[in-house]
């Protein structure tokens, strides 16, 4: 029998998380079974797969079969527990009908440091939810939350309140990269440390194209909410629960730290605007590990602010670690940008899938941005995309804002390094399948001042669909329709091709303009 | 009294007063601001006529709008305005960067201005926050403004101020007595926009 392996990625007081080692990307085609105490717990496809209603302070043996691979035994010991406070007996009803905001809020604001919030199956209706330091939030299977579309019962976070020595000023709300007024979120942590939101549940943000989709680029009143919302938060884990039908971004953590999201599942229709999936905004150290995305707009979007945000504070996000997730129908499956202006560093994306995303790795950057758009330090390893209309795409005239398509903006010509310019560094692609391309294989256009320092991809293979779809492989002026094109690399310091193929494009396998070494072995 | 009535008109919502600056509207560009954010289908056409008309004036070597015989400082308040409303509202805020840019010479070239304050308050009233670095510059601006003709307040500097108090430039608590000199139907410009920034925090 052919040994596996696994870790233990996350223990709660009431459930486990497996991650299968060298089982590829996401999932594998047969199915493995875990067993815990010799009895079967879960069987799925997934290299991350979760247990759940296990007992606090309690050893428990815990194998992997697959037909032909097992692992060893392993003894692991869930955490304590102090309490438990069962949102029932706060009076909450779960009859689909009755707001329980109040009593879920109530036992939220009880809950002891070691304790557990409880929200048994049932159908709660709520309106927002506050966390506070030191919970567990637990949703159990058959719990959902239904978040009302009434925005006049949304708490509104302004987006700056002046200091009264007016010198400094407090952000709470925030809107595509700017501090302005928005409504909290359906699920909102505001300077919180070491919570964890765990559970089979369901939170639902019950969104429609004639409630918060509607006339999504207008302001009412503020900003649309987050179905979670986390500012300045720390030490936050989100894990096992589904999240559906959010009326913008999803998840949203902002100029927050240590965060994990674990086997999560992200959904909204296809079509649905800005509803990126995790979007992580000025955070350092985060996990987003075995996490499934299928969405209206990018899966993940790892932002900074826009200039003011970006210059004022420069945090960019940092340290980020994507791995074993699925990413399917959204625009980019890994975006970075366009709101970055404190800067990206150290990401490193791997073991997952991509599919049928506009995109795989987009990085939308722009003239403006600021001298501290810094995206530096980018790793994608073992990723497998299919039918992803364009794989790589770096565009650094993404016209985006009122004046996106300005001369300023989109000119293509060599204009002056200055505060507003941004900068790109090394991104590395190794142990990469593309089948199924459409638009383009990869499309990276620098600016012509402030070149993309450099792009290296080491086994990496491009094919494409037999039917193909024809698409702009970037949102920027002059970039046209498209179909089976090639590799295009414009206004790069370095270029470095090692064991890549290109087959089946129409034109030329790979286009250069203003790269300045370019090596292919 | 055009300022006055558009104040008055934004409290009170009386449709007489709606009435009284529809009439003047073809001579002032401050009651067709106001009118377009009221009916904006009826108005568009004459907004992007006088955006017209204010795009093909001379500018002078600090890039400020300037006219032949006219008091520039009363020019930039007349315009200056309805600009920063076409730009929002119709023209997706292209022109922002000049904007703003105008705002600094502005200040820059008369930093002791009531008027000019003035201005800078009437833009605020119609820049969007979206291109939010250039919104906290016009906000600065008008710190820097105040800071110089608060010396000598008079209703044009209560009007702006309570203006700039409303849009959150001004930390309102802070300027209460200052504004309440000016509380006083006889200064209506005033008195309507601080009656204004009072009903502040209701939701629309």
């Amino acid at each position: 029998m052919k040994k596996l392996e696994f870790d233990i990625i996350l223990k709660t007081a009431r459930s486990l998380v497996l991650e299968l080692k060298d089982c590829g990307c996401y999932s594998t085609e047969e199915e493995h079974v875990v067993y815990v105490n010799g009895e079967e717990a879960e069987r799925s496809n997934k290299n991350v797969v979760s247990v759940f209603d296990l007992k606090p302070a309690t050893a428990y043996e815990v194998q992997v079969k697959f037909a032909d691979k097992e692992s060893d035994v392993v003894t692991v010991c869930t955490e304590n527990e102090f309490v438990t406070l069962n949102v029932k007996e706060f009076g909450a009803k779960g009859d689909n009908e009755t707001d329980d905001t109040l009593f879920i809020q109530c036992a939220i604001n009880a809950c002891p440091k070691g304790g557990r919030v409880y929200i048994p199956a049932g159908n709660y209706r709520i309106t927002t939810l506050f966390l506070k330091s030191n919970l567990v939030l637990e949703l159990a299977k058959g719990a959902t939350l239904y978040a009302t579309t009434d925005r006049s019962k949304f708490p509104i976070l302004p987006g700056v309140i002046t200091s009264y020595d007016e010198q400094d000023e407090y952000n709470l709300g925030t809107w595509e990269g700017n501090p302005i007024d928005c409504f909290a979120g359906i699920i909102t942590g505001i300077n919180v440390e070491n919570v964890i939101i765990t559970g089979q549940g369901v939170i639902d943000g019950c969104s429609s194209y004639e409630t918060w989709w509607a006339d999504p680029k207008t302001r009412k009143i503020a900003w649309r909410p987050r179905l979670v919302f986390l500012n300045h938060c720390n030490n936050v884990i989100l894990h096992g629960v589904q999240f559906q039908n959010s009326p913008s971004w999803n998840l949203h953590p902002y100029f927050s730290d240590n965060l994990k999201f674990i086997d999560l599942k992200v959904l909204n229709p296809k079509d649905s605007p800005n509803t990126d999936g995790l979007d992580p905004e000025s955070c350092k150290n985060v996990e987003i590990i075995g996490v499934y995305f299928s969405l209206g707009d990018d899966c993940i979007a790892i932002k900074s602010g826009k200039i003011y945000m970006g210059a004022k504070h420069k945090k960019p996000s940092e340290n980020l670690m994507i791995r074993q997730c699925c990413m399917r129908d959204g625009h980019g499956s890994i975006t970075i940008g366009s709101e970055m202006a404190g800067g990206v560093k150290n990401l490193i994306v791997k073991d997952c899938k991509f599919l049928h995303t506009d995109r795989g790795l987009r990085i939308k950057t722009r003239r403006g941005r600021g001298k501290d758009a810094i995206i530096d330090g980018v790793l994608f390893e073992n990723i497998e995309m299919d039918h992803v209309m364009t794989p790589v795409v770096i565009n650094a005239f993404y016209f985006c804002d009122p004046d996106g398509h300005s001369q300023y903006v989109q000119s293509k010509e060599y204009f002056p390094v200055d505060d507003r310019t941004p900068f790109l560094g090394e991104l590395n692609f190794r142990n990469i399948k593309a089948t199924n391309c459409h638009a383009a294989a990869a499309y990276m256009f620098g600016l012509p001042e402030q070149k993309i320092k450099k792009v290296g991809f080491e086994n990496v293979s491009f094919t494409y669909a037999e039917n193909p779809k024809a698409g702009v492989p970037a949102m920027m002026d002059g970039a046209d329709k498209t179909t089976k094109s090639g590799m295009l690399a414009k206004n790069l310091e370095e270029l470095e091709l090692k064991n890549v193929t290109i087959t089946g494009q129409d034109g030329e396998e790979i286009t250069l303009d203003g790269v300045d070494k370019f090596t292919r072995e | 009294m055009i300022r006055a009535k558009i104040e008055e008109y934004r409290v009170t919502k009386d449709n007489k007063v709606l009435d009284e600056l529809k009439e003047v509207a073809k001579t002032s560009k401050a009651a067709l601001a106001l009118l377009y954010t009221v009916e904006p289908e009826t108005y568009k056409e004459a907004l992007t006529e006088a955006a017209k008309e204010i795009s093909a004036l001379d500018r002078d070597a600090e890039g400020l709008f300037t006219a032949n015989g006219v008091n520039q400082e009363e020019l930039l308040l007349d315009v200056m305005p309805l600009y920063a409303l076409y730009e929002t509202k119709c023209n997706k805020k292209e022109n922002y960067i000049d904007l703003a840019e105008q705002c600094k010479a502005a200040v820059k070239k008369y930093p002791d201005s009531k008027v000019i304050f003035s201005m800078l308050a009437e833009v605020l009233e119609y820049f969007s926050e979206e291109i939010y670095e250039l919104y906290r510059t016009v906000q600065r601006l008008l710190w820097e403004q105040y800071v110089a003709v608060s010396v000598n307040p008079d209703e044009t500097v209560a009007y702006a101020l309570a203006k700039a108090c409303f849009y959150k430039a001004f930390l309102m608590e802070k300027y209460e007595d200052d504004l309440a000199v000016f509380a006083d139907e006889k200064y209506p410009a005033a008195y309507y926009a601080i009656k204004r920034l009072e009903k502040r925090f209701e939701r629309n």
